[in-house]
C-alpha cells in the first residue's frame, strides 16, 4: 500500500479525475473530501463489508427454512 | 432534474424472466440452447440459455459466480429463488421490494446501468435479496440498501449500493 503524509488542506490525486483532500483533523479522526466523477461509487469500507456479509449470510438459506418462511407469510396474509 | 437522471421504480412481476422449477416443458417448447447445471436445492436443472442472467461482477462478496437463473416455485408467496448456474450451493431468496415496502423507489443515473446495455425503463427489474435469521422464531429481512437491477432485454444484471437513500441492509420483513 502506498502511504503518503498530508497536512490539513492538502490532497492527493488518483488518475486525472479523482481528488481526495484532508478537510480536517481531530484527535483520532480525519475528515476527507472526495471529488470524483459521478460514475464512481464512493462508500465507507464498512458499508461494503456489511453488504458482503449480508450477501453471504443470505446465500445460506435452506429449503426447510424457506418452507417455514412461506407458512409465516401465508398466515400473515390470511390474518390480513 | 439533471439531463442524465431518470427515476426507476421497482417493477412488478411483469416482464420478469422467470423459470419454472419444472423445466421440461420449457425445454421442449424452445429451440434455444439449454444450460444444464446442478443445484443443491433442486437437483439437476436444464434451463433455456436465454433465461440465464449474467452478473458480470458477481454479487458483492461473491464475485466468482456470475450466471444465475430465477426460479419460481409457482406458489402464492412472493418469494423467488436466484440460483447460481456455476455454484450448486449458491442460491438466494429474492422478491419484488414493492411487496414489502410500497414506496420503495431508487434513483438510478444512466451511468449506474449503462453496463447493462443501455436499458429502457420498461426493461429494468428491481429485486431485493432476503436473509433468514434462523432461530426459534424466524426473522426475515430484506436488503433494501443493495438491490439487484436486471435488464430483461439483455439479461444482464448487477447489484448496486445505493449512495444515501437511508434504506436498510436489514429491513425487517417479519
Amino acid at each position: 500500500m502506498l502511504v503518503l503524509t498530508r497536512k490539513s488542506g492538502e490532497g492527493i490525486r488518483i488518475g486525472d479525475d479523482v481528488r481526495i483532500v484532508v478537510v480536517g483533523l481531530d484527535d483520532n479522526q480525519v475528515r476527507l473530501g472526495i471529488e470524483a466523477p459521478q460514475e464512481l461509487s464512493v462508500h465507507r469500507d464498512e458499508v461494503y463489508d456489511r453488504i458482503k456479509d449480508e450477501n453471504i449470510k443470505a446465500s445460506m438459506i435452506r429449503v426447510d427454512v424457506l418452507k417455514r418462511v412461506k407458512e409465516i407469510w401465508k398466515k400473515g396474509d390470511s390474518e390480513g | 432534474m439533471k439531463g442524465d437522471q431518470r427515476h426507476f421504480y421497482a417493477a412488478g412481476a411483469k416482464g420478469m424472466p422467470l423459470v419454472s422449477v419444472s423445466t421440461d416443458e420449457e425445454r421442449h417448447a424452445r429451440n434455444s440452447a439449454v444450460v444444464k447445471f446442478d443445484s443443491i436445492h433442486f437437483g439437476r436443472l436444464e434451463v433455456a440459455e436465454d433465461k440465464v442472467i449474467v452478473f458480470a461482477s458477481g454479487l458483492l462478496g461473491l464475485p466468482v459466480a456470475k450466471r444465475f437463473v430465477m426460479l419460481d416455485e409457482k406458489e402464492d408467496a412472493p418469494f423467488l429463488w436466484l440460483q447460481s448456474v456455476d455454484e450448486p450451493a449458491l442460491a438466494f431468496i429474492i422478491m419484488d421490494p414493492l411487496v414489502i415496502k410500497g414506496d420503495y423507489k431508487i434513483n438510478l443515473k444512466r451511468h449506474d446501468v449503462s453496463d447493462l446495455g443501455e436499458p429502457k425503463e420498461d426493461d429494468l427489474v428491481v429485486l431485493v435479496i432476503l436473509t433468514a435469521h434462523d432461530g426459534d422464531d424466524i426473522r426475515m429481512t430484506a436488503n433494501l440498501k443493495a438491490p439487484l437491477i436486471i435488464n430483461t432485454s439483455t439479461m444482464k444484471g448487477k447489484q448496486i449500493v445505493l449512495q444515501d437513500d437511508g434504506y436498510q441492509i436489514q429491513y425487517p420483513v417479519f
